[in-house]
This record gives structure tokens, C-alpha cells and sequence, in this order.
């Protein structure tokens, strides 16, 4: 939501009693949302810890880090982890790229606005499977992708742009474009365009103004957008299976961790592979944050009283 | 749409936006495509590798219809994302509504853990969340995945609200209390009507993403319960026995039932004002 | 030509500022979709001159500014700078110090960084960038200062970052759009001050766009008053006070006293004119003042003499509404019988509803042509 120019509303002070102290009484409102969080979040989240460190079955010998060991140690595997950043790092990347010019364009009134900001939108609604349905489609042999290709004489056969590791990282990069570019956009709108103006009399050309300026004020949403990116894109399940190969190169962690728990019956097991995978996008977020740090400091209004 | 006053525009600037317009157009031509060979394949009667269908019919719809109920699974779609819907603006505006108002030691961190469970893997918390709900016999039902689900929606409810509040001038608030308005009637009177149209935009929002959530249904629904996207998930994986075309209908029948909610959605909010920024 | 000043080491004293011989704008206009922002503009500014635009809001001024500093493109008009035309010079290199009513300090860069962009933007030395940026930042009193960021300074210290950083460069032009409106009375005047100071020194030309009339005679050699995109009157502090041709910038200047009149009779640099309800007075009319035409007539409160109803001889009748002490003396409205108010200006405590008798010094009601 866009703060207006210059209203620096925000939290208050916090509520002071008579006598000095917090009072507690206003923040109320707060706990039953709270409560919702530990009981449905916190409480299972320390349940399936503990559960992973309990192994089961053959595994049961090896100690309490027995299931971490055993993920570890198995190379196909261990392997899942690189199949997941193998997509989720280069599509985060990809759709980062794409996205930023675009919504620090977009900040400024353009004819159509509306209708193009629509449109990169829209993506969101259409959900996994009729995207993978309709890449099956539209990407297969016999399909629009494929044709046009074949018409143009840009290719000789038919390329392969599915069940393998194209098709997952097509699908990924599109359902993941919408939230990208609409983080990127409302940071982007947060931008005092007068430092740019600024920084053009004080003598900088666009790509120092870019470089100075702009992508600094930037850090904050950019990294925003990097690690939702990456949480989203990292526990991709069902495009990997869809349009993959679920047993071969996109054998993704989180289809490890399902594998466990529902063909192997392994919960432990399972809950050890999903804690690795939470471990993992909590590293990324907090190295993402960290870079921001070092980039930027400050708000993105210009200084003004 | 037009532009009343534009703001003065710098020179050699937006001069060329046209790879605006081409980007875009990429994009959407991409999507179109995509979207397009299933809705087609889904009213085909038979497309034997021509640019387009051999015939049309309807009848996989009517198929999906029968075949997959799909009338009854659109209705727990519906209850499952307005419930949820409605229990995360329940919790998450009043949560919202103090973040946004006071600053108290353990604010951020307070924050941080509202705002964790849409960090991490659903798998991470829902495979337990599952066994609990199992264990009180919700398992299955319709309140089961109602519960299962508001623990991602809540989060996004507070991202969207907090910044909203913020917006609210506080002073509104406390010139009610000077005119002698109790903290209720401060609540019914000033903020619930200015509240109010955000509260609506930012409810079609979680109802868009609502709709999508997927892995947390998955392990709790039972057949009685299972949301379009879940049930959709499981006629697609079994693929061999139903005929890909009835698929793609239900699929375009998912997919309306999102756009349909966006569009309403987007009607009320410009996007730039969609984002939320988190605080630094 | 180039139009950037080359970078040059630093001397130990203040660079001398480098000076344009003459900045003309010719016919410069602008409309913003239905609005007319600018209208066939003309201004000439000489080297070393003090020029303010002063106005109500949505006169123009900042549009004028905004042209000049190259930051919107105009419809029509033209800009030259010692001959040289601007129109294709972005306002990268334009090499013009502007100072943003909002200050536009770079939020993520301490205010040692700030003022060292455009320096460094030019390809000055670093050793060299320190040293000026030092002697800039003790030009605004701010030395201690460098290492913060913009966010921690006052109001008052930010704008005077945002100058200094304007006036490291050297700039040919310094732009300033309403650089104190932001500020408190106090801290106003101070800045005021501060403006006067460097720009004695300095010798920089300025064009300095203002709302406040105050500040613009205070502060200028010349000033420009604009309404609804045009330029009505440019002269010195003291004519355009003095001899305002409009009754627009009559008002503007403290002729709280303006009145709708019909010039009965216009003729030796006297006119006699009636203000409907029957009061007749005598005044100095202003260019395109016609005899048995509309007109406007204006007159100071301090120039209209009151006096009790034996002090002064002859005078229009009226009675005292009421009366605020202003500190130096009373303002009072006065309701002519006639039914005029009159606002004045009076070193006596009048009662509320005394009698008494007015009168207007004609050669210090001023009549102008009908807007």
C-alpha cells in the first residue's frame, strides 16, 4: 500500500501507563491471531523437529540424526537438493531480470497501464495443472510452440520442451512472474522521483543514475522479491512431477520428502527432508538479507523533515 | 483511461517505452498460448495434431461435470476459500491493527513469527498439522482443511493490513475519543468505515491466493472435502485413465473461478497499491 | 561548446563562481494535458542577477523552473545561454545547481556523499572532491555534519545540505523552487539570511521561485510576478512595490484595499472614480486605465488616513468595525456610511464603533485596468 508524500504515519508510542510501564490492554487484538500461529504453526512445526529426530524402521539404529545422515548420504537423495536450486536459483534470477525493468517503468503513468499491469498478473490465477496441461499442449510435439517453429524453419524436428527439465523451468518461471513483478512494482512506486531528477542536474547520465541511485533505493524490494522468489520456487512439487521428470533430473526435494511420507509411510523421515528444505530458504532469505543491508540504509522518500 | 494532469515528465525519458508494449505483449502472447491449447483442447471433440480442433463439443465438461462432481467440489471450493477467507481477516486485521498503531519491545520479532509460516515449506509444519488434526477427528472433513489452510492465509491477511492501517491517520482516532466515543464505538464509527473498502480489497486477495493453496489441503482433505485444485491435481496425476481433454476442462473451470475473483479484485485496486512493503 | 564546467583541482580559497554572460527565454510555453502551465514566457537574466518568480500556486513559476533546469521539455520557446541554445542539452549537462522544495537528498548516502555527487559525476579527484566537499559543507555551517545520513538532520539542515550540494559544483545557474516553504517563520528568516550571504559572495545568478513576497523582495535585484502561467510585471523590489501595474500584483504586494470601480473621469495622471454605493475618490491611474470604462482601484491600509471627526477637515464618514493590535500599530475595518470596508493601518486605539473620518492620499490609491 502506497504511504502518500511527506505522511509519515506509523506506529506510535508505545501505550504508557499512568505510572509508567507498557499497558497490555491495547494489544490485545493481537493474541488471537497469535495464539492461531503458535497453536497451528509453532507447535506442529517443533513437533515434526522432534519427529525427524525419532527414525523409524531400519533407520531407527542410527540415533536421533539418523534420517538427516541417511538424506545426506544417499547420492539420488542428496541429489534433490541440487535438482531444486538447479531451478530455483536460475528461475528467481530469470524472472527478477524480467520483472524489474518492467515495474520501474511502470511506476510512471504509461497509455494501457492498467490493462498491462492486468495482464502480468493474471498468470497467477491459473494455477499448476492447467499450466501444465496447457504446456503438454501447447509445448508438445504436435502443438502451437512446435509448429510455429517448424514453419519458420527455425528448427528441423520438434524440440523437447517438456517432461524434462525445460518444461518445469518454463512453468515455474511464469507462475512465479506475477507476485515478482507486483513486490518489485509497489517498491518501485515508493521511489521519490525527484532524486532521480536530482541526480540528472548534479550531472548523472543514465547509467549512473542507475548504478547510484535507483538500484540502491531498489536493494529493499529486490531483495524482497529474491526471497520470496526463492521460498516459492524452491518448494515446487507438482509442476516437477507434471511436466518433469519426476524420477530423473526434477526429482525435486519436495517430492522427496512426499515420496517419504506417502509411499514409504516414513513420516519421520519425511518431516527430516522438509526440515532440510526449511533450513535451506531460511539460509537464502537471511543471505539476501543480509546483502540488502550493505547496500542500503534509510527510507526511499527523500530526506525531508 | 486518461491522464488528467500528467506529472512533468523528464526529457529523453519514456521516450521509447515501446519494448514496454513488446514485452508485455511476449509475455501475454506466452500465456494465451498456453492458456488456449487446454481451454481448446477442452471443448475439441477430437484434435488430431492440426493447428486447431477437428470439432467442437461441450460434452467433456458435462463429463468432468459428472465424472469428477465437479459441482460439488466447486462448492467446497467456494465454502473452503470464503471461510478462510473471512477467519484470517477475522484474526489478522485486529493483529494488523496493532502492529500498525503501537510500538512495543518484541514488535519485529512478533512480526517475523505472523509472518513464518509463509516462509517455509507447508510440508514442514503440515505432515504433523495433518496428524493433529487427525488425531480431534477433523481429519477429512470440510472444518479440517478450513483450519489446515488459515495458517498460511493468516500471514498474508497481516502483510496486506499493516501498511493499510498505517495509512490511516491516527489523528482520525483520536479526535473520536476527544468527542467522547468508547474504544467500541471508535471502532463502529471511524475506523470500520474507512477500514472498510481495504478490508473488502484485501479480502479478494487472500480469496485469489486461497483458492491456489494446494499442498496443505492435499494432506488433510478427505473425498468429501477436497478443493478444485487438490481434486484437479489427483485426476491430472492419474492421467492414463481419464481422457486429458476432460482434464483441461476442469482445469479451465479452476482457472475462471481465480480469474473471475482477480478481476473483481482488480477492479478495486489499482496493483501498485497491491504490494506490501514490509517495514524496515 | 561545451556546456559542463571542466573539473579543476581546488584552491585553498572559495572558487570564484563561474559566471554566464546572459541567460534569454524567449516564448517558452507549456500545457499539461487541458492546463495551461506556462504562456510565451520571456525573461532576461544578466550575469551575477538575483531573479525571483513570485506567485500564487499554479501561477507557473516551478514550470518555468523545471524548463529551465531541463527537466520537462516545453511546447514552444526558447532557452539560450550566452547565445548558446539549450534545447538539446539534457539536463545532465546543463551544469545548473538546482535546490527541490522537498530537498531531494539521497536517502541511502550521508550528507558528505550527497554533496560529493555531482563532483564526482564531473570526474573531479577524489582528494580533490573531499577538499571542496569540506569547503562547501563550512559554507553552509554544517562541517560536523558530513558523516550523517539525511534522515537524522533537522529541516533546516537539510535544506542547507541540499544547497550546498547545489553549490559545489560551481554551477552556472543556481535553480531554487521554493527552497523554504518547509520551513518554520524562524528558521525561515535565518535561511533567508543565509541565502543573502552566500549570494553576496557568491555572485552566483540565481532565479529563485517563491509564493512569498517577503522573501522575494528581500532576497532579488529583480522580480517576475506570474499568474496562470504568464508573466504580468518584472521589475525591481521597489517598482513593482511601489508602481504595480496590475491590480494582481497590487494585491499580491499589500493593497489589501481593492475595490471594483468605474473610472468616471481619467485625465493628467489623476482619475476620478466611483465605487458603487456612491463613493467617489481620486487616484493615480496605471497604464490602460480608460475614462468611462470599468476599472479597479487599490489603495494600501496604511496609506488611508484616519482621523477623529474634528482632527482632520474633510474626509468619508465611517465607523470603526473593530480593531486588532498588530504590534506596531492597529488594523482596523472601517465601514465607510457608504458601505465600503476598508481595511486600515493606525498608530490610535479606536473603539469599536467610533466615528470617524477617512482619507485616501491620491496619488497612493492606485486605479488599473479591469483584469
Amino acid at each position: 500500500m502506497q504511504r502518500a508524500a511527506g505522511a509519515r504515519v506509523g506506529p506510535g508510542t508505545a501505550p504508557r501507563a499512568r505510572r509508567g510501564g507498557l499497558r497490555w490492554g491495547p494489544l490485545v487484538p493481537i493474541a488471537p491471531a497469535l495464539l492461531v500461529v503458535l497453536v497451528l504453526f509453532v507447535y506442529p512445526f517443533a513437533y515434526g523437529l522432534a519427529l525427524s529426530l525419532h527414525p523409524i524402521g531400519a533407520l531407527a539404529r542410527g540415533g536421533m540424526l539418523a534420517n538427516y545422515a541417511a538424506f545426506f548420504g544417499t547420492p539420488w537423495e542428496r541429489a534433490s537438493i541440487w535438482n531444486t536450486l538447479r531451478l530455483a536459483v536460475p528461475v528467481s534470477a530469470l524472472d527478477l531480470a524480467l520483472a524489474l525493468p518492467l515495474a520501474y517503468r511502470l511506476r510512471r503513468p504509461l497509455p494501457g497501464q492498467r490493462l498491462i499491469t492486468a495482464l502480468l498478473v493474471i498468470p497467477m490465477t491459473l494455477g499448476t495443472v492447467l499450466l501444465a496441461e496447457g504446456m503438454i499442449e501447447f509445448f508438445g510435439p504436435a502443438g502451437w510452440a512446435n509448429k510455429a517453429l517448424l514453419a519458420l524453419h527455425l528448427v528441423r524436428m520438434p524440440v523437447q520442451f517438456v517432461h524434462n527439465y525445460t518444461g518445469v523451468f518454463i512453468s515455474l518461471a511464469i507462475a512465479d512472474f506475477p507476485a515478482v513483478f507486483l513486490v518489485l512494482l509497489g517498491y518501485a512506486s515508493g521511489v521519490d522521483p525527484r532524486l532521480e531528477q536530482a541526480a540528472r542536474t548534479l550531472g548523472a547520465g543514465w547509467w549512473a543514475r542507475l548504478r547510484r541511485v535507483t538500484l540502491p533505493l531498489l536493494a529493499p524490494g529486490i531483495a524482497a522479491a529474491a526471497a520470496l522468489s526463492f521460498v516459492a520456487t524452491f518448494s515446487v512439487f507438482p509442476s516437477a512431477v507434471l511436466v518433469g521428470e519426476p524420477a530423473g533430473s526434477t526429482r525435486v526435494i519436495a517430492l522427496a520428502a512426499w515420496q517419504a511420507a506417502y509411499e514409504q509411510f516414513d513420516y519421520p523421515r519425511a518431516s527430516a527432508i522438509a526440515m532440510v528444505m526449511a533450513a535451506i530458504e531460511l539460509v537464502f532469505v537471511a543471505l539476501v538479507l543480509a546483502a540488502r543491508n550493505r547496500a542500503y540504509r534509510g527510507p526511499t522518500i527523500g530526506g525531508r523533515g | 483511461m486518461s491522464a488528467v494532469a500528467r506529472a512533468p515528465r523528464a526529457r529523453t525519458d519514456g521516450g521509447s517505452s515501446w519494448w514496454v508494449y513488446a514485452a508485455v505483449a511476449a509475455f501475454a502472447l506466452l500465456v494465451a498460448g498456453i492458456f488456449l491449447s487446454a481451454f481448446l483442447n477442452s471443448i475439441a471433440s477430437s484434435w488430431f495434431g492440426g493447428w486447431l480442433p477437428d470439432g467442437y463439443t461441450m460434452r467433456w465438461y458435462r463429463f468432468a461435470l459428472a465424472e469428477f462432481n465437479l459441482g460439488y467440489v466447486l462448492w467446497v471450493t467456494v465454502v473452503v476459500g470464503v471461510s478462510v477467507t473471512v477467519l484470517s481477516l477475522i484474526l489478522g486485521v485486529p493483529a494488523a491493527y496493532v502492529l500498525a498503531r503501537h510500538a512495543f519491545p518484541g514488535r519485529a520479532p512478533l512480526l517475523l513469527l505472523l509472518v513464518l509460516p509463509m516462509l517455509v515449506p507447508p510440508i514442514t509444519y503440515g505432515i504433523p498439522l495433518a496428524a493433529m488434526l487427525y488425531a480431534a477427528h477433523l481429519g477429512g472433513s470440510l472444518a479440517g482443511v478450513i483450519v489446515v489452510n488459515i495458517v498460511p492465509a493468516l500471514p498474508f491477511a497481516v502483510l496486506i493490513m499493516t501498511p493499510f492501517f498505517e495509512q490511516i491517520d491516527p489523528n482520525l482516532e483520536r479526535a473520536a475519543r476527544t468527542l467522547g466515543a468508547g474504544p467500541v464505538q471508535v471502532f463502529r464509527r471511524v475506523l470500520l468505515p474507512i477500514a472498510l473498502p481495504g478490508v473488502l480489497a484485501a479480502g479478494l486477495l487472500i480469496l485469489v491466493r486461497a483458492i491456489a493453496l494446494f499442498e496443505l489441503t492435499f494432506l488433510v482433505s478427505g473425498a468429501r472435502s477436497q478443493t478444485l485444485v487438490v481434486a484437479l491435481y489427483y485426476t491430472a496425476f492419474a492421467a492414463g485413465i481419464r481422457p486429458a481433454q476432460a482434464i483441461d476442462a476442469m482445469a479451465v473451470v479452476y482457472m475462471v473461478t481465480g480469474l473471475v475473483v482477480l478481476l473483481a479484485a482488480l477492479r478495486f485496486i489499482n496493483p501498485v497499491n497491491m504490494v506490501i512493503r514490509v517495514r524496515q | 561548446m561545451s556546456a559542463r564546467p571542466a573539473a579543476e583541482p581546488a584552491p585553498s580559497a572559495p572558487a570564484p563562481a563561474r559566471r554566464i554572460g546572459r541567460l534569454e527565454v524567449r516564448g517558452l510555453s507549456k500545457r499539461f494535458a487541458h492546463v495551461v502551465a506556462l504562456s510565451n514566457f520571456d525573461l532576461d537574466v544578466q550575469s551575477g542577477e538575483f531573479i525571483s518568480l513570485l506567485g500564487p500556486s499554479g501561477c507557473g513559476k516551478s514550470t518555468a523552473l523545471n524548463c529551465l533546469a531541463g527537466l520537462v521539455e516545453p511546447d514552444a520557446g526558447r532557452i539560450l545561454l550566452d547565445g548558446e541554445d539549450l534545447a538539446r542539452v539534457p539536463p545532465e549537462r546543463r551544469g545548473f545547481g538546482v535546490v527541490f522544495q522537498s530537498y531531494a537528498l539521497f536517502p541511502h548516502m550521508t550528507v558528505a556523499r550527497n554533496v560529493a555527487f555531482g563532483l564526482e559525476m564531473m570526474g573531479v579527484r577524489p582528494e580533490a572532491v573531499a577538499e571542496r566537499v569540506r569547503q562547501a559543507l563550512a559554507l553552509v555551517h554544517l562541517e560536523d555534519l558530513g558523516d550523517r545520513y539525511p534522515a537524522q538532520l533537522s529541516g533546516g539542515q537539510q535544506q542547507r545540505v541540499a544547497l550546498a550540494r547545489a553549490l559545489v559544483i560551481e554551477p552556472r545557474l543556481l535553480l531554487m523552487d521554493e527552497p523554504l516553504s518547509n520551513l518554520d517563520a524562524k528558521l525561515r528568516l535565518e535561511m533567508r539570511l543565509e541565502i543573502r550571504r552566500l549570494h553576496q559572495r557568491l555572485g552566483l545568478t540565481t532565479l529563485y521561485v517563491t509564493h512569498d513576497q517577503e522573501e522575494a523582495l528581500s532576497l532579488s535585484d529583480r522580480i517576475g510576478l506570474m499568474k496562470d502561467g504568464v508573466l504580468r510585471q518584472v521589475g525591481t523590489p521597489e517598482e513593482v512595490y511601489l508602481h504595480p501595474d496590475t491590480a494582481f500584483v497590487a494585491n499580491f504586494f499589500g493593497y489589501r484595499n481593492v475595490f471594483r470601480v468605474h473610472a468616471d473621469a481619467v485625465h493628467d495622471g489623476r482619475a476620478t472614480v466611483t465605487i458603487p454605493g456612491g463613493l467617489r475618490l481620486e487616484g493615480t491611474p496605471r497604464s490602460g486605465v480608460r475614462q468611462g470604462a470599468d476599472a479597479v482601484a487599490a489603495v494600501r491600509p496604511e496609506d488611508v488616513e484616519v482621523g477623529g471627526p474634528g482632527g482632520v477637515d474633510h474626509g468619508i464618514p465611517a465607523t470603526v468595525e473593530f480593531a486588532e493590535f498588530v504590534g506596531d500599530a492597529f488594523e482596523c475595518s472601517v465601514t465607510a456610511d457608504a458601505g465600503v470596508v476598508f481595511v486600515v493601518r493606525t498608530p490610535d486605539r479606536w473603539a469599536q464603533g467610533a466615528r470617524v473620518l477617512l482619507r485616501v492620499d491620491p496619488s497612493r490609491l492606485l486605479v488599473f485596468p479591469p483584469e
